[in-house]
């Protein structure tokens, strides 16, 4: 048999069982490399679109009605403070907007998150009780938030 | 791959009224049940169903899953078993097979589904115990073991009627595990279930209304279906025997919709579209030329090891291929998917081996083909662990989403008291109780890989 015909044969799918078996032990010790970071938070959780780890971190008594911090890298490249249902707008998940709130959510802050939703995802106003009208042109997270976020009176 | 089945929840599409369905009902009870089903009859199926639940004591994540993984262990074993690796030539081979047999989009639907009993791994297992046994030695007790593995995978689903065609092909190919007379008696079981199915019990085969179906370039509903084919459907029933052999030998079309075909024409495929495509056209063409190399022996009535087994896969082809006539699903193609990777096997076998031999018939092959080859599968491979993962985060957010579930369905969704405890035993083990897997980002390298299955 030739080697090189007998290498080009086996090698390819021995290489693809040791990276397949050698994830497998490098995740069972903890090394995340190739993996989105898991939601520490609701308002994480809300952003990445994950509802069973929101629903989960409820269940351990974190509270979806206070504001939580979302790290950077995951709804832009910055960090924030966010109500979970802001972060579920501004992730642009209008089935997590829902979720919240029939997971007894209430809305705190309805101006701001209203304002959210026209400028990020205005098929949740209805759900939100708000009669605004869509914003007219599409908003990238950091502008939607500047927008939206009343300014502190100077002193 | 057991490790990553495991991580998946049970499901709550095409599961949970599994569940709500056998509660309160004794085995005999779900079993008689399915045998007024009309157009589908798979009473063991649901029977098997009964049994692991009444079985797992309330733990149904692990109970199913685990039954699961259990049998597709049990199949790699049996489909190495019946490859019957014994040269250096055959261990050479060997983890490509594997790769092709894990690696298959014909496969996916197996381990990514959970019904919540895959009932097409199931007949899988019987394909390849069935081979096994055609192998074996002859003997009585090999008879009364081929029966029971009929039985077992036609009353599972009706693609398990596969594994007679199976055992009279073995048998004209000569394997002699089941005697003539063994093999007399599978076919009056197979008789009998005609009759039984169809006359005594007034069965019928699924209609144009039964689901959505691929069609050319997309999906028609059933209403569609009915309003273009319901005068004739003879020709879409056609359409879907030729698709679906096509989908083995080319991975196009999926589902009978020719996706590659059309993102080609109008644009650029996926290059996941172009891996599996290139991958299995290339593995075909390997098989082809052997057929071709070998065709004047078979005539004569000579098989040897790999005949065997590519003359198997070429049987398997169009028989499984009739399953898929009603509509085309990439699952059910998966028993000719096993046959595909054993003639593969079979055939890159015999290649390496007559590199090393001038008595033995040369199959001369590009080395860059067999490099293509060997890396495509391997991507595929791969990539069916990244589907895998990418599932048991999806089942943990359907479960999430039970109340829209509820509301979407066609028929009263109403629970119980020992139905809303199963529901909310499921519930907590796909949301608060899940293992934490995280999702997997592999950048430009993911766009290999087919998510779509």
């Amino acid at each position: 048999m030739s080697t090189d015909v007998a290498a080009r044969v086996v090698l390819p799918p021995l290489a693809g069982f040791v990276l397949v078996v050698g994830y497998v032990v490098a995740e069972s010790l903890g090394c995340g490399a190739l993996t989105v970071p898991e939601a520490g938070t609701v308002s994480e959780a809300a952003a990445m679109g994950r509802a069973a780890r929101a629903l989960q971190l409820m269940a351990e008594g974190q509270d979806a009605n206070q504001p939580q911090r979302v790290r950077e890298g995951l709804l832009d490249q910055a960090s924030h403070e966010l109500l979970p249902i802001d972060a579920a707008i501004l992730g642009r998940h209008a089935e997590i907007v829902r979720l919240l709130q029939r997971s007894g959510v209430v809305q705190r802050n309805t101006d701001r998150t209203a304002c959210f939703a026209r400028m990020r995802l205005p098929e949740v106003l209805s759900d939100l009780g708000s009669s605004a009208a869509p914003a007219d042109k599409d908003s990238d997270i950091e502008t939607t938030i500047r927008t939206c976020t009343p300014k502190e009176p100077l002193r | 791959m057991s490790i990553f089945l495991l991580q998946i929840p049970v499901q709550l599409s095409d599961s949970f009224t599994e569940f709500t369905n056998i509660a309160g009902r004794s085995l005999l009870e779900v079993v008689s049940a399915e045998f007024q089903n009309g157009s589908y009859f798979r009473p063991l199926r649901r029977g098997l169903i009964k049994v692991v639940v009444d079985l797992s004591g309330g733990n149904y994540h692990l109970a199913f899953r685990g039954f699961q993984a259990a049998q597709v262990v049990v199949l790699l074993l049996l489909a190495v078993r019946m490859l019957r690796v014994q040269s250096r030539a055959g261990i050479v081979a060997l983890p490509l097979a594997l790769a092709i047999l894990v690696g298959i989009h014909t496969f996916a639907g197996v381990v990514l589904e959970g019904f919540p009993i895959n009932h097409f791994l199931t007949v899988l297992v019987c394909c390849a115990a069935a081979v096994n046994l055609a192998q074996a030695r002859p003997r009585a007790l090999v008879d009364a073991a081929a029966a029971v593995v009929l039985v077992a995978a036609m009353l599972t689903i009706e693609s398990g009627l596969l594994v007679w065609v199976l055992f009279v092909a073995a048998r004209a190919v000569g394997c002699r595990g089941v005697s003539r007379h063994g093999l007399i008696v599978l076919t009056a079981c197979v008789a009998l279930y005609f009759v039984g199915r169809f006359v005594v019990l007034g069965g019928s085969a699924p209609g144009l209304t039964e689901r959505s179906a691929g069609f050319g370039f997309s999906a028609l509903d059933p209403d569609e279906l009915v309003a273009r084919f319901g005068s004739n459907p003879a020709p879409f029933h056609l359409y879907n025997f030729v698709s679906a052999i096509s989908c083995v030998l080319f991975a196009e079309p999926r589902g009978g919709v020719w996706a590659f075909v059309r993102n080609l024409t109008s644009g650029i495929p996926e290059a996941w579209q172009v891996v599996n495509v290139i991958t299995s056209t290339a593995t075909t063409l390997l098989i082809g030329r052997y057929t071709a190399l070998r065709f004047s022996s078979w005539r004569a009535g000579a098989f040897n090891d790999a005949d065997r087994f590519v003359v198997l896969f070429l049987v398997m082809l169009p028989a499984n291929a009739l399953f898929a006539a009603a509509y085309e699903k990439d699952v059910i193609m998966s028993p000719a998917g096993l046959f595909y990777a054993a003639a593969a096997y079979m055939v890159v076998r015999e290649m390496t081996a007559a590199e090393a031999s001038p008595r033995v018939t040369p199959l001369i092959v590009a080395p860059v083909l067999v490099l293509v080859i060997a890396v495509g599968w391997t991507v595929r491979f791969v990539g069916i662990h990244d589907s895998l993962r990418a599932r048991a985060m999806s089942v943990r957010d359907e479960w999430a989403y039970y109340d829209d579930w509820a509301r979407e369905q066609p028929t009263d969704t109403s629970l119980d008291a020992p139905q809303a405890a199963i529901k909310q035993q499921l519930f907590e083990d796909a949301v608060l109780r899940a293992p934490r897997v995280p999702q997997l980002s592999l950048g430009a390298i993911g766009a290999l890989f087919d998510r779509t299955q």
